[in-house]
C-alpha cells in the first residue's frame, strides 16, 4: 500500500512511467473480472481502458485515493456494471445493436465448457443466475467486501448476503447429491 | 473459513486465470498519461453522448468506420431523395403520412447531424467525424488527422456548419472543432492493412468458404484478435455445428494455421428476423422525428435483447413539466402510429410485438405504444 501511494505521489509530480509500474500488475485481474461481468471481450476491455483512464485523472486531481489497488478494482467492478446496464439500453443512433450479444455464452460457461471431471466445477455451472455468479466473482476473486458489492450492483446488503448463502447452497446441494449418485454407480 | 468457501474460491480462480488477457491493454497503459493531459478525453468522461465519445477510443474507431459508411449511404440516399422531391410529391404530403415519405425516399428530411456529414462529405474532408447533440445544443466535430491539416480546415468547417444552421434556423447551436493526432495515427495504422490483417481474412475466407457449404453466405464474426480466436454466428438451431468447425479446423491446418481457432455464438434465428425486420422501420423512425425540430427529439435508440418485444426508445427535451408535453407527445404518438399502422409498415412487422417509450430529458416516461 506504501508503494502505490509512493507511485502515486511520483505520477502527481509527473512521473508518467510510475503509472505503467502502478497499473500493471494489476490489470490481468481487472480485465478477467470485466469480462466476466460483461461478457464480451470488447467491451471488457473498453471497461479497463476507461477505468486507467477514470484512475489516472483521479490520481491527478486528488491525493484521497490510499488503497490504490483496492479502490481499482472496485473501480473496474463498478464500471463493468454500469456497462452491462448501458448494454441493456444501448441507445446508439447509427444501430450499435446486437441480438447475438444476448445469445453468447457467458464466458464462465465458455470456461467451464471445455472442462469436466470437478464436481465443484460442475457445481459451479448449475448456477443459473448470472447474478449469484457476478456475486460470487466479486466476493471470491475481487475480494470485496459485501456493502461494497451491494453498493455496485445497488441492491441492498441482505441480497448479496442471500446471493451469496443460495449460492453456497446450491453447490453443497449438487456436490453432495453428485456424491451421492457417483456411490450409487 | 469454510471447507464450501475455499472449494469456490479455488475454483474461481482457476477459472478466471483460464482467461487471456490482450496484450493492448498493456500498451494503453503507456498513452492514458498524455491522453489525459490533453484534456480531451476526461473532458468527456460523464458525457453520455450518443455517437461518439473519445473516453472510449477501441470503439470510437470502430463506430467511426461504421459511422463513416452510413454517412456515404445516408449521402446516396439523401441524394436519390433530394432530387425526388416535386410538386407531386407535396401533393402527396397531404395524404401520405410523413413517416411513410421518408420511407419510400419520397421526402427528403434531414436530420442535422446526416445535413452537416454530408456536407462535409461533399467538400471532401477527410477523417472527421461529427457528433450532434440536440439536447446540450451542440455540434461537434472531430478531425482525426495532422495539426497542419487540422489549422487548414478548422475554420472553413465551423462556417460551412454556421451557414447550415443559419438555412435550418438552428442558430443557437455551439460549433467546437477538435483535432486528435494521436487517434489519427491509430486510425492511419487502422486503414493499412498489416500482414496480420491480410492473415485473418485469409482465415476469415477460409471459414467463410466452409460456411457457404453448409447454407451460410455470411457469417457475423468478431475476432479476438490478440488471442487469435474467431466466433462464428450461428442459429441455435443449426445441428451441425461439429461438422462445422472440425472441417473449419482440418482447413486451418492444412493451410499451416492452426494458432487460430473457432468458437460459436449462438443467436435466436426468430429474433434476428424480428431485428431485420423492424430495424429499417426505426430508422424511418429516428429520421423523421429527428430531422422536424417540432418533435422535439434528441435521438431514438432501440434494443433487440427482449424475447417479447423489439424495444424502440423515443428520447425528448420535453421536461416533465413542459407546457407544450401534452401536445407534443400526441403529434410523436400520431406520426410513428400513423406509421406503424400502414399497410407498408404491417407488412414489415408481420406478428412481431413492439414497445415504443417516449422518455421526457429527465427519462420519465411520458407514453408507451405497443401492438400488444
Amino acid at each position: 500500500m506504501e508503494k502505490s501511494k509512493l507511485l502515486m505521489e511520483r505520477i502527481r509530480d509527473g512521473d508518467d512511467s510510475a503509472f505503467t509500474k502502478l497499473v500493471q500488475p494489476l490489470i490481468d485481474k481487472a480485465y478477467k473480472t470485466a469480462f466476466f461481468i460483461v461478457g464480451s471481450r470488447v467491451d471488457a476491455e473498453d471497461v479497463v481502458q476507461n477505468s486507467l483512464i477514470e484512475s489516472y485523472s483521479n490520481i491527478i486531481s486528488s491525493d484521497k485515493i490510499n488503497n490504490f489497488p483496492a479502490w481499482f478494482h472496485k473501480l473496474v467492478s463498478r464500471r463493468s456494471i454500469d456497462m452491462l446496464r448501458k448494454e441493456k439500453r444501448r441507445n446508439l443512433d447509427i444501430g450499435d445493436n446486437d441480438s447475438f450479444q444476448s445469445n453468447r455464452p457467458n464466458p464462465f460457461e465458455e470456461v467451464i465448457a471445455t472442462e469436466t471431471n470437478n464436481e465443484v466445477r460442475m457445481a459451479i455451472d448449475s448456477l443459473e443466475n448470472a447474478d449469484y455468479q457476478r456475486v460470487l466473482v466479486m466476493y471470491y476473486y475481487q475480494e470485496l467486501q459485501v456493502s461494497e458489492i451491494a453498493e455496485i450492483l445497488d441492491v441492498n446488503v441482505s441480497t448479496v448476503k442471500t446471493h451469496l448463502r443460495r449460492a453456497r447452497e446450491v453447490l453443497s446441494r449438487n456436490f453432495i447429491l453428485r456424491k451421492g449418485m457417483e456411490a450409487c454407480k | 473459513m469454510k471447507n464450501i468457501d475455499r472449494k469456490l474460491k479455488e475454483e474461481i480462480h482457476t477459472k478466471l486465470e483460464q482467461i487471456d488477457v490482450p496484450k493492448s491493454l498493456y500498451k494503453f497503459i503507456e498513452t492514458v498519461p498524455s491522453t489525459v493531459k490533453k484534456n480531451k478525453i476526461d473532458e468527456k468522461m460523464n458525457k453520455n453522448t450518443l455517437n461518439y465519445t473519445s473516453n472510449n477510443k477501441a470503439k470510437w474507431l470502430r463506430k467511426k468506420r461504421i459511422t463513416f459508411s452510413l454517412a456515404f449511404v445516408a449521402t446516396f440516399c439523401l441524394f436519390i431523395g433530394g432530387a425526388f422531391v416535386s410538386p407531386s410529391v407535396a401533393q402527396m404530403a397531404s395524404t401520405i403520412p410523413y413517416l411513410n415519405l421518408i420511407f419510400e425516399n419520397k421526402l427528403d428530411a434531414k436530420p442535422l447531424n446526416q445535413e452537416i456529414t454530408q456536407a462535409l462529405y461533399n467538400k471532401e474532408y477527410k477523417n472527421v467525424g461529427v457528433r450532434v447533440s440536440i439536447k446540450d445544443k451542440e455540434v461537434e466535430v472531430m478531425v482525426i488527422d495532422s495539426e497542419e491539416y487540422y489549422t487548414e480546415v478548422k475554420s472553413p468547417i465551423k462556417d460551412l456548419i454556421k451557414d447550415i444552421l443559419k438555412a435550418r434556423n438552428e442558430e443557437n447551436y455551439k460549433i467546437n472543432v477538435l483535432n486528435d493526432p494521436v487517434l489519427a495515427q491509430e486510425w492511419s495504422k487502422m486503414n493499412n492493412p498489416t500482414e496480420q490483417d491480410e492473415e485473418f481474412k485469409k482465415v476469415m475466407d477460409l471459414a467463410s468458404r466452409v460456411l457457404k457449404k453448409y447454407g451460410y453466405n455470411s457469417f457475423g464474426h468478431e475476432t479476438g484478435k490478440e488471442e487469435g480466436l474467431f466466433y462464428l454466428q450461428l442459429p441455435n438451431t443449426e445441428t451441425r455445428v461439429k461438422e462445422i468447425l472440425n472441417e473449419i479446423n482440418e482447413r486451418l491446418k492444412q493451410e499451416q494455421m492452426e494458432e487460430y481457432s473457432f468458437k460459436v455464438h449462438f443467436y435466436d434465428p426468430k429474433i434476428k428476423e424480428r431485428e431485420e425486420r423492424l430495424e429499417p422501420l426505426y430508422r424511418t423512425i429516428t429520421k423523421g422525428l429527428t430531422a422536424d425540430t417540432d418533435f422535439k427529439v434528441d435521438g431514438v435508440g432501440y434494443s433487440n435483447k427482449s424475447k417479447e418485444n423489439f424495444y424502440i426508445e423515443i428520447r425528448t427535451t420535453l421536461s416533465s413539466d413542459d407546457p407544450d408535453k401534452v401536445e407534443v407527445i400526441n403529434k410523436i404518438r400520431n406520426t410513428v402510429e400513423d406509421f406503424l399502422h400502414s399497410e407498408q409498415a404491417l407488412k414489415l412487422i408481420k406478428e412481431y410485438k413492439y414497445k415504443i417509450v417516449i422518455f421526457s430529458k429527465d427519462k420519465e416516461a411520458l407514453k408507451i405504444l405497443t401492438n400488444k
